[in-house]
């Protein structure tokens, strides 16, 4: 499973490193940086809420 | 692509007095199963479409370039539109700019706002919170909504914004007075002079020169000393590397003051409501308080404080079969999106623990709300703060409702509680 985001429709609401800060940060340019693609089992969760909680459907979870 | 629609009468949709009686429900579920994109022709009004399914609503408000926010914001009758400032000699704000220029005057204030930088201020969101309960215990009759929750959110805005609580009254009455102006309750004090030179609005027939001189001195005092305040951001801030001017500044400074805490009011004030009326749900909720998160989402779903906005459309495309023409107005009913039964389950039932739940109460895409998180966390430390306190509620009379279409939801509503000292 590996996380994307799509810069052009990010805007730094930063919804997704409220629900998974272990994947996500906002940067002081306003824009999310992904910190670990990667998704454990354990880490699904918060990142599927981070993923379905984005306001401009910037990011995406696309697994294998 | 169909031309022909079905015959329906939407004037409870455009009709302020109807949302007295709730928001004109029936009218929008008759739409969505028949006419999801429907043209409305009501007489007096400016012919517009209806947008009453979440989809369609998602997809407008996620293609600004497509349904431009530059445009009218609101419907309302020919009338009321003459006796706004003409569109293009309206200051730019967060509201009425499309990306690029959106971003930039979004980005002054939305750091501020984001979860993470909020989770610091959640202790004094419950210090304002146990302030006003503590004044409110034993056995109570009072409107929750004058007597309670005007404050609740009222107060921490103008904590970030700086403003003295001595002056919360002023910003109470500003946003009364601008969000609804079709209420007679709220307006009249307003309108009582008819004297010309005082006719000129910025935002829907608001006097706003009744408060301009009290942020015009609020902005000259942050430019000559800023503080660590959110209004010192704003008014020394800059767009495309200009710093805004007086008008610019002022009118983003009304803007947080009002859209900081009126919604996030209306809200509490419908949820409130809506737990009085499903006893159950404010049973389960003292049971399991862990829920309170999900029954924040599910308050703001209930109650979508914002009944509609309106979007322009820059050039012709197809919307949910219909074809919209370049300059038609779109109206996005979000309470419509917020009761589709082809994304919620039992859409019209109140269920606190709805896991569910991906309503349309803070719009989303490009101007989706930036106060989203702040008021979550005020809604949800509300909750775990009154509900164990809570030892009896009823309701004292009848919920009154705003006269208005826009900005919408429980006005007052009388109650009869006995909450515990803490």
């Amino acid at each position: 499973m590996q996380i994307t985001a799509d810069y052009g429709k990010c805007q730094g609401n930063g919804l997704c490193e409220g629900a998974a800060p272990s994947h996500f940060t906002v940067t002081d340019d306003g824009l999310v940086e992904i910190i670990k693609s990667d998704v454990a089992p354990a880490e699904l969760a918060a990142v599927e809420t981070a993923v379905s909680s984005c306001p401009t459907l910037a990011i995406r979870l696309q697994r294998d | 692509m169909t031309t022909e629609q079905p015959d329906i009468d939407i004037s409870d949709m455009v009709d302020p007095a109807a949302f007295e009686r709730g928001y004109p429900h029936h009218v929008w579920t008759e739409l969505r199963h028949k006419s999801p994109v429907h043209w409305c022709e009501p007489e007096g009004f400016t012919p517009f479409w209806a947008v009453t399914r979440h989809a369609d609503i998602t997809t407008v408000s996620t293609n600004p370039h497509l349904f431009s926010s530059s445009g009218t914001m609101a419907i309302q009758p020919r009338a009321a539109q003459a006796n706004e400032i003409p569109r293009d000699l309206q200051p730019p704000t967060v509201l009425n700019t499309d990306p690029p220029l959106h971003r930039e005057y979004r980005n002054l204030v939305q750091p501020y706002f984001r979860p993470r930088v909020l989770a610091e201020l959640e202790n004094r969101v419950r210090e304002i919170t146990r302030e006003l309960l503590d004044g409110l215990t034993g056995e109570q009759e009072f409107d929750f909504v004058d007597d309670f929750v005007a404050w609740h959110p009222l107060r921490m805005i103008s904590q970030l914004l700086g403003i003295p609580r001595e002056d919360e009254q002023i910003v109470l009455n500003m946003t009364n007075s601008v969000l609804a102006v079709d209420d007679p309750e709220f307006a009249a004090d307003d309108r009582k002079d008819d004297s010309p030179e005082v006719e000129a609005s910025v935002v829907s027939g608001t006097r706003w020169e009744t408060f301009a001189p009290y942020l015009l001195d609020l902005i000259a005092k942050r430019r000559a000393q800023p503080t660590e305040d959110l209004a010192s951001v704003i008014v020394n801030g800059e767009i495309n590397g200009e710093p805004l001017d007086d008008m610019v500044a002022m009118i983003y400074l009304l803007i947080i003051a009002t859209a900081g805490h009126d919604t996030t009011r209306n809200t509490l004030a419908g949820g409130m409501l809506a737990l009085l009326e499903n006893p159950d749900q404010l049973a389960l909720l003292r049971e399991s308080p862990s829920l309170a998160p999900l029954a924040t989402k599910e308050f703001v779903r209930w109650a979508t404080p914002v009944a509609h906005f309106a979007r322009t459309a820059t050039e012709d495309s197809e919307l949910g079969g219909r074809s919209i023409k370049a300059g038609d107005v779109v109206a996005l009913y979000y309470p419509s999106g917020n009761r589709d039964e082809t994304v919620f389950d039992d859409p019209f039932t109140f269920r606190i623990d709805r896991e569910h739940n991906p309503h349309l109460g803070f719009g989303i895409g490009e101007h989706f709300c930036m106060g989203s998180s702040l008021a979550q966390m005020e809604i949800k430390v509300l909750l775990e703060e009154l509900i164990p306190r809570l030892e009896h509620i009823e309701l004292a009379g009848e919920a009154e409702r705003i006269r208005t279409t826009h900005i919408g939801g429980v006005k007052h509503l009388p109650i009869r509680w006995k909450l515990a000292t803490s």
